[in-house]
């Protein structure tokens, strides 16, 4: 006797999954097989059982056992490319083992990042619809633009507005509203169930744990001097000189403790040799932690970014006469990730140079343009010539106005480059770049 | 990745991935395998943290190792089977260096 049952969101919860699969054991169903395509999960009728399930993602699965899943009781149910599912019969205090969650958490921050780019990029095209939906949907100017652009132009059919236009309209904007909910939906599983996955292995609390920052504590602190704020804007686009600046900062007496956005705080303390470093992760497990930890770095501050790639800064002592340590014993297998890293900030500033230099340069040139269409001006500069009050006056202020307007752009353009020069110079200190 | 794009990539093997493999052939924690590369070297190689856990990441990604996690939830690195068959490669390769150094090194005492 089998059953067969469809999940189509089982994997947006791996946990709820797993209670489900272990309550279908204890009801007399085994779980047989899993067709992942599908999503169709195949039981087997047998004996009620206990089965504990759990549910395993990793970018290459070559769908072997190890030894130390094995020892422990585990065998595969099913499994795929990605996906594995372990089943077990033991008490869960026999059970010495157990399958990594890391590979469901990253796949979920995945998940809940195409989420949020999917909500900016419907926020924007809802916007864009918005702000032009009294221009088309007034009966005058349809009738304009029907006369006007597609009859003129050579080839395409004149587009009427009938009432199948209207339906195509309605399809789409539901379409729209049902792929919303959805990726609100996503978005909501993967928060809660990433939430959930972590408090399982008391990482969240390792983390929060050195975070309790005390608000009285800190404001009595900075008004009677013993806790000083500095500004760094941009820090990580040249995490060395940032480094060196906290060393510099420790030897003066000045301990770094927090970050807060572009805000470093720092403990007045006595002058130490303390070496910092700042690391850059695109993905952070809880091993991440713990490695550097039993390492004997100190955990100062991470970002608490719900997406997995972070900031850290990391502080050792440095005894006198020892070396500086480092988090990296070979660097050169890091240039790799510093390279893109330095690449991806280098453009982010750049498109946000460019984007400045678009919209000063439209609106200038909307000014230009309709400075030149009115009456007194044109009327002005025709009777007296081109050295008149209004056109000195005009071109002055435009001149002006671009120097304004170019200080932001440069200013981007400027911080575009740190992240360039902060990859050569660690190419040059660490060797080549594989 | 298949094996002979593996072997490509990962042979001749730098001294952090053959100590850290080496240091496999039983399943370690991270910390584990930084204490072991140091304990074999003498002191000679002390792996920094960071550097452990991009190999270790970039060797879980190639099929070579795999994780687990244990009661107290630290993670257990465990070698494979396509591992076993790259560091037994590297031996070979590392037995011939040997081999011919200590015949052909004596030539260079005076």
């Amino acid at each position: 006797m089998t059953k067969k049952c469809f999940r189509p969101f089982w994997s947006f919860d791996v946990q709820e999954t797993e209670n489900w699969l272990a309550q279908m054991a204890g009801q007399g169903w085994r779980l047989s097989r899993i067709n992942f395509h599908t999503r169709a999960f195949l039981f087997e009728q047998c004996e009620p059982h206990r089965a504990i399930y759990r549910i395993q993602y990793l970018r290459v699965f070559d769908g072997s056992l190890s030894k130390g899943l094995a020892a422990s009781g585990w065998s595969i149910v099913s499994s795929n490319r990605h996906w594995c599912v372990y089943g077990n019969s033991r008490e869960s205090c026999g059970i010495q083992n157990y399958p990594t969650r890391d590979g469901v958490l990253s796949r979920n921050a995945k998940l809940l990042i195409c989420a949020n780019s999917y909500f900016v990029v419907f926020g924007i095209f809802a916007f864009i619809v918005i702000s032009i939906f009294p221009l088309i949907f007034s009966s005058a100017n349809i009738r304009i633009i029907s006369e006007n652009f597609f009859s003129h132009s050579v080839g395409i059919l004149p587009w009427v507005w009938s009432s199948s236009t209207w339906v195509i309209m309605f399809i789409t904007v539901v379409t729209l509203c049902i792929s919303l909910f959805f990726a609100i939906y996503v978005a909501v599983e993967m928060v809660s169930s990433n939430k959930r996955l972590t408090n399982e292995t008391s990482y969240a609390a390792l983390i929060h744990g050195y975070f309790q920052k005390n608000n009285e504590v800190m404001s009595s602190g900075l008004k009677n001097g013993l806790i000083i704020k500095r500004s760094k804007l941009f820090w990580y686009l040249a995490p060395d000189k940032t480094e060196a600046w906290l060393e510099e900062m420790a030897k003066r007496g000045l301990s770094f403790f927090h970050l807060a956005g572009n805000s470093f705080y720092f403990i007045k303390s006595t002058p130490i040799n303390r070496r910092y470093c700042l690391d850059y992760q695109a993905t952070v497990t809880k091993e991440y932690f713990d490695l550097h930890l039993n390492s004997g770095w100190n955990l100062l501050y991470t970002t608490q970014s719900p997406f997995q790639s972070k900031w850290t800064v990391w502080s050792k002592h440095v005894s006198r006469g020892e070396h500086a340590p480092d988090l990296y014993s070979d660097k050169t297998d890091n240039l790799h990730s510093i390279r893109r890293l330095a690449t991806r900030n280098s453009m982010m500033y750049f498109a946000t140079s460019l984007y400045f230099i678009f919209i000063f340069g439209w609106q200038i040139a909307s000014i230009i343009i309709r400075m030149n269409s009115q009456e007194e001006v044109t009327t002005s500069v025709a009777s007296n010539g081109f050295f008149d009050p209004w056109s000195i006056i005009f071109w002055l202020v435009i001149g002006f106005l671009i120097l304004i307007c170019s200080i932001m752009p440069t200013y981007f353009f400027v911080q575009a480059i740190q992240p360039i020069r902060y990859y050569f110079r660690m190419k040059k200190k660490y060797g080549t770049d594989k | 990745m298949s094996i002979d794009r593996i072997i490509k990539s990962y042979l001749p093997m730098t001294e952090t991935a053959f100590y850290i493999l080496l240091s496999l052939y039983e399943p370690r924690h991270g910390y584990g395998i930084i204490r072991m590369v140091e304990e074999i070297t003498k002191g000679r190689i002390v792996l920094g943290s960071g550097t452990v856990y991009g190999t270790l990441t970039k060797m879980q990604r190639d099929g070579i190792i795999t994780v687990y996690s244990n009661q107290e939830h630290k993670t257990i690195y465990e070698i494979t089977d396509t591992g076993k068959k790259l560091i037994k490669l590297e031996i070979g390769r590392l037995n011939e260096l040997h081999r011919n150094a200590a015949e052909l090194g004596v030539r260079f005492h005076d």
